[in-house]
C-alpha cells in the first residue's frame, strides 16, 4: 500500500515535511541561483546557494560577508560581497580598497588593478557591496552603497 | 440546510474569485505579464517583424509616455514614437527574455495607479549569457477601460558614488 501500514500517521508526516519545507525555504534559506559574472571566482553563474534569514539577527553584516541585496522584492537579488561598513570612508585606489584611508587586504578578489573609485562616505544605515571579479571593467560592475533594510541575509554555499 | 450552507459558500467564493480576477490590481498584473510577453524575442526577426512587434509592445503605454531609467538627460525617453524605435532597436539583438518580478500594484484611484517592479532581461552577448536587472517605479492611467503606462522611472538599489 501506498501509504504503509500506518497510513495516518504517514500523511503527517507528510504535510510536517511539508510545511517545515515552506517554512526553511519559503523564509529562513532562501535558495538563490547565480546569473552573471560579477561574483567570480567565489560565485559563478548557475551555482546554487542559500540565503540566511536569521544571520543579522543577533550581530550586523561584517566586512567580507556575501550577501544578498533585494531589488523590488526577493526574487531578484544582488549578491554581493560588503566591503564598507557604515561611517567609513572608502575610496579605490589601482585596485585597492582603502577603508578611512588603510588599504584593507582582500584575498578573493579577483583582479582589479586598473579599478578606481573616488573616496566616498558610507551612511549611518549603509554598507558598501562590490562583486569579487574585478577583472571586468568597473562600469560595468554594479557596486555602490545598500541600505540595510535591503540586505536579506548572508549566503551560504 | 447544510446543501444551502454549501451552496451560500460556493456562491460566494465565486463573487470573491470574479471579484479578484476582474480588480484593477489583477488587470494590472496581467497588463504587465502581457507586456514582458510581447517585449521578449524567441528568434530571428525580420525588420519587417521587428516593427511590427515594436508597434506591439507600445500599445501598453500611454503617447505622452516618459522612460526615466538612468540619472541624466540622454536616459530619457518620450513619447511612443521615441519608444518604437527603441524597441525595434532592441529586437534586432536577437533572442531576449524579459520578465517582471516582485510586481506591486497600488491602486490609488480609478483612473492613477502605481507599480513597483524588478525588470529583468536576458539575452546574448556572444557566447554567456547576460542578466539585466533592474528596479522600476511605474505610473500607470486608465484611459478608455485599459491600464497604460504613463511613466516609467528607475530606482537605483545600489548607490554609487
Amino acid at each position: 500500500m501506498l501509504l504503509g501500514r500506518r497510513p495516518k500517521l504517514t500523511i503527517i508526516r507528510i504535510v510536517v515535511l511539508i510545511v517545515v519545507s515552506y517554512v526553511a525555504f519559503g523564509f529562513l534559506f532562501l535558495p538563490v541561483r547565480g546569473e552573471g559574472i560579477s561574483m567570480l571566482p567565489t560565485f559563478s553563474d548557475g551555482q546554487l546557494g542559500f540565503i540566511s534569514t536569521l544571520a543579522y539577527v543577533r550581530t550586523p553584516p561584517q566586512r567580507g560577508d556575501i550577501v544578498g541585496i533585494r531589488m523590488a522584492g526577493r526574487r531578484v537579488m544582488y549578491v554581493k560581497r560588503i566591503i564598507g561598513l557604515p561611517g567609513e570612508r572608502l575610496s579605490i585606489v589601482g585596485g585597492v580598497v582603502h577603508v578611512n584611508g588603510v588599504p584593507i587586504a582582500e584575498p578573493y578578489a579577483n583582479g582589479g588593478a586598473t579599478w578606481n573609485l573616488p573616496e566616498a562616505q558610507i551612511g549611518s544605515d549603509e554598507f558598501f557591496v562590490v562583486g569579487d571579479n574585478r577583472r571586468m571593467a568597473i562600469q560595468n560592475h554594479d557596486l555602490g552603497m545598500a541600505r540595510r533594510e535591503r540586505i536579506v541575509g548572508k549566503v551560504l554555499f | 440546510m447544510r446543501l444551502l450552507v454549501l451552496l451560500l459558500v460556493a456562491g460566494l467564493a465565486i463573487l470573491a474569485l470574479r471579484g479578484y480576477l476582474e480588480s484593477d490590481r489583477r488587470q494590472i498584473e496581467r497588463q504587465f505579464e502581457r507586456l514582458a510577453e510581447a517585449a521578449s524575442v524567441q528568434g530571428t526577426e525580420s525588420p519587417i517583424e521587428q516593427i511590427a512587434q515594436a508597434a506591439q509592445v507600445v500599445r501598453f503605454f500611454t503617447n505622452d509616455v516618459v522612460l526615466r531609467l538612468g540619472q541624466d538627460s540622454s536616459s530619457v525617453i518620450a513619447g511612443r514614437d521615441a519608444l518604437v524605435a527603441l524597441a525595434a532597436q532592441a529586437r534586432r539583438r536577437g533572442p531576449l527574455q524579459v520578465m517582471f518580478d516582485d510586481v506591486q500594484v497600488s491602486v490609488g484611484g480609478p483612473d492613477s495607479a502605481s507599480v513597483y517592479a524588478t525588470v529583468t532581461a536576458t539575452g546574448a552577448n556572444l557566447q554567456s549569457e547576460v542578466v539585466e536587472a533592474r528596479e522600476i517605479s511605474v505610473t500607470l492611467q486608465k484611459v478608455d477601460g485599459d491600464w497604460l503606462i504613463a511613466r516609467v522611472e528607475g530606482v537605483r538599489t545600489l548607490e554609487r558614488p
